[in-house]
C-alpha cells in the first residue's frame, strides 16, 4: 500500500470501511511518518469525542473484561501447579529463607538442579519489599518467587531481550514474606518485581 | 487519579508490551471517554459495552495493534472504540428492524457528566471557522458516521476531492484544539 496520506483522517473519523482500515493498520505498522500522521488525526478527533456527552459504564463492564483477560491468560502459570507442590515449595522457602534471603547474588545450586537461585537487585529507593530471592525445585518443576516483608502485593515479570516484560504471577504478601510459585515453562533469563508501574528488583538468573 | 487527558508515556510502553497493569490503568483513566465514545454511536448501553469490551479485547489479544509510534494510548484507543461502533451501527443498518431499535434504545440513554463547556465552545468555534466545503464533508463523517465514499455521493463531489477536503478539515481542527491555539 502506498502512504496513507488523506486516508488518515477518514480513518480517525470512522469513514473508512473495514477492509480500508485494515490497510491503514498493516501499512501504519511499517511507517513511521503515516503512523505518525494518523496519530495526529487521531488526537484531533479525540478533541470532538471528548466534546461529545459523557457517560459511565456500568461497573459490571470492568468485571466482564476482567473474566475475559484471566480466562485468555496463557497457561494461568500459577494455576497450573498442584496443590501439592505448593505445600512443598512453602515448606522449601522456608527452609531457604536464613540464607537465600541475606544474599546477593547468584547462589550455588544445588547439584542436581538444572537452574540455579538467584537474589533479585532492589532497585527503587523506596522499597515496596525488603529483599527476594528465587529457588528452584530439585525436580526442576517449578521455582519459587520469594519476597521478604512486600509492602503489597508484586508482579512477578519475565524481562524479554528487547526490555519489554511479561507479567507472569502476583506476589501476595502474608505476614513478613510473600511467596509465588511457578512452573518452569520457559527459559528465563532476567525476572523483575513490579510495584504498580514501577521496577522495584531485578534479577538475572543462570541455568544450565 | 492522573489527569486522564495528560500523556503518560510509561503506561504506553507498558500497554504496548502488554503489562497487564497498564490494561487496568489505561481502563481506569479511559472506560468514561471510550464508553461515550461508543454510546454516542450506538445510543445503547448494552450495545456500547460489548463494542468496548470487545474492542478492548482485540486491542490486547494482538500484540501489535498498539504500539507507542501509534501516538497517545488515550486517542488511539478512543478512535478504535468509536469505529468499532461505527462498524456495528453500519452491520445493524443492513438489518431489518434496524430503525425500530434505535427508536427503542433512546430510553436507556443515561446522562452523566457534561462535556468540558470549553472544550466544546472551542470544538464548535473551531468547526465554524472551517470553509463550508470542508465543514459540510466533515460533519457528515463525524456525526453522520458516513464513509468517504457516500459523503462524495451525497455532495456530488469527486471522491478525491472529498477526502481532501476532509483531510485539510481534520487537520485545522487538530491545530485549533492545540494548547494555546487561537481559533
Amino acid at each position: 500500500m502506498n502512504h496513507i496520506d488523506d486516508s488518515a483522517a477518514l480513518y480517525a473519523l470512522g469513514s473508512l470501511d473495514e477492509l480500508e482500515r485494515r490497510r491503514v493498520d498493516a501499512h501504519v505498522a511499517t511507517c513511521p511518518a503515516c503512523a505518525a500522521l494518523l496519530a495526529d488525526a487521531e488526537r484531533a478527533v479525540t478533541h470532538a469525542i471528548e466534546a461529545d456527552p459523557q457517560y459511565d459504564p456500568s461497573p459490571a463492564l470492568r468485571a466482564r473484561l476482567e473474566a475475559s483477560l484471566d480466562a485468555a491468560r496463557p497457561a494461568a502459570r500459577i494455576a497450573t501447579v498442584p496443590r501439592a507442590w505448593f505445600a512443598i515449595a512453602a515448606a522449601f522457602a522456608i527452609l531457604a529463607l536464613p540464607v537465600g534471603f541475606l544474599m546477593r547474588g547468584t547462589m550455588a545450586p544445588p547439584a542436581d538442579a538444572q537452574f540455579a537461585d538467584a537474589s533479585f537487585t532492589m532497585t527503587a529507593t523506596q522499597s515496596a519489599a525488603r529483599s527476594a530471592h528465587v529457588t528452584y525445585a530439585k525436580s526442576g518443576d517449578f521455582y519459587a518467587v520469594m519476597v521478604r516483608h512486600p509492602m503489597r502485593a508484586l508482579r512477578v515479570a519475565y524481562v524479554h531481550p528487547d526490555g519489554t516484560m511479561e507479567t507472569i504471577g502476583t506476589v501476595e504478601p502474608h505476614g513478613d514474606m510473600g511467596v509465588a510459585i511457578m512452573p518452569i515453562d520457559h527459559k528465563m533469563r532476567e525476572l523483575a518485581l513490579v510495584d504498580g508501574g514501577t521496577v522495584v528488583a531485578e534479577a538475572r538468573l543462570a541455568f544450565n | 487519579m492522573p489527569d486522564p487527558r495528560a500523556d503518560d508515556p510509561a503506561l504506553e510502553r507498558a500497554f504496548a508490551a502488554r503489562e497487564r497493569w497498564a490494561f487496568d490503568e489505561a481502563y481506569a483513566r479511559f472506560s468514561g471517554l471510550l464508553y461515550s465514545a461508543a454510546y454516542n454511536v450506538l445510543h445503547a448501553r448494552e450495545d456500547a459495552e460489548d463494542c468496548v469490551h470487545d474492542a478492548l479485547l482485540r486491542v490486547w489479544n494482538n500484540p501489535s495493534a498498539y504500539t507507542t509510534e501509534r501516538g497517545t494510548l488515550r486517542s488511539f484507543l478512543a478512535v478504535c472504540v468509536r469505529n468499532a461502533a461505527i462498524s456495528r451501527v453500519r452491520a445493524m443498518q443492513t438489518r431489518a428492524g434496524a430503525q425500530r431499535r434505535a427508536a427503542v434504545v433512546e430510553s436507556e440513554a443515561e446522562y452523566v457528566e457534561f462535556p468540558d463547556v470549553i472544550e466544546q465552545s472551542r470544538l464548535r468555534a473551531a468547526i465554524a471557522a472551517l470553509p463550508d466545503e470542508q465543514r459540510e464533508p466533515l460533519l457528515l463523517a463525524y456525526y453522520g458516521h458516513k464513509t468517504h465514499v457516500e459523503i462524495a455521493d451525497a455532495l456530488a463531489t469527486p471522491l478525491g476531492t472529498i477526502k481532501s477536503r476532509i483531510a485539510q478539515a481534520v487537520r485545522r481542527l487538530g491545530h485549533a484544539m492545540q494548547p494555546g491555539a487561537a481559533v
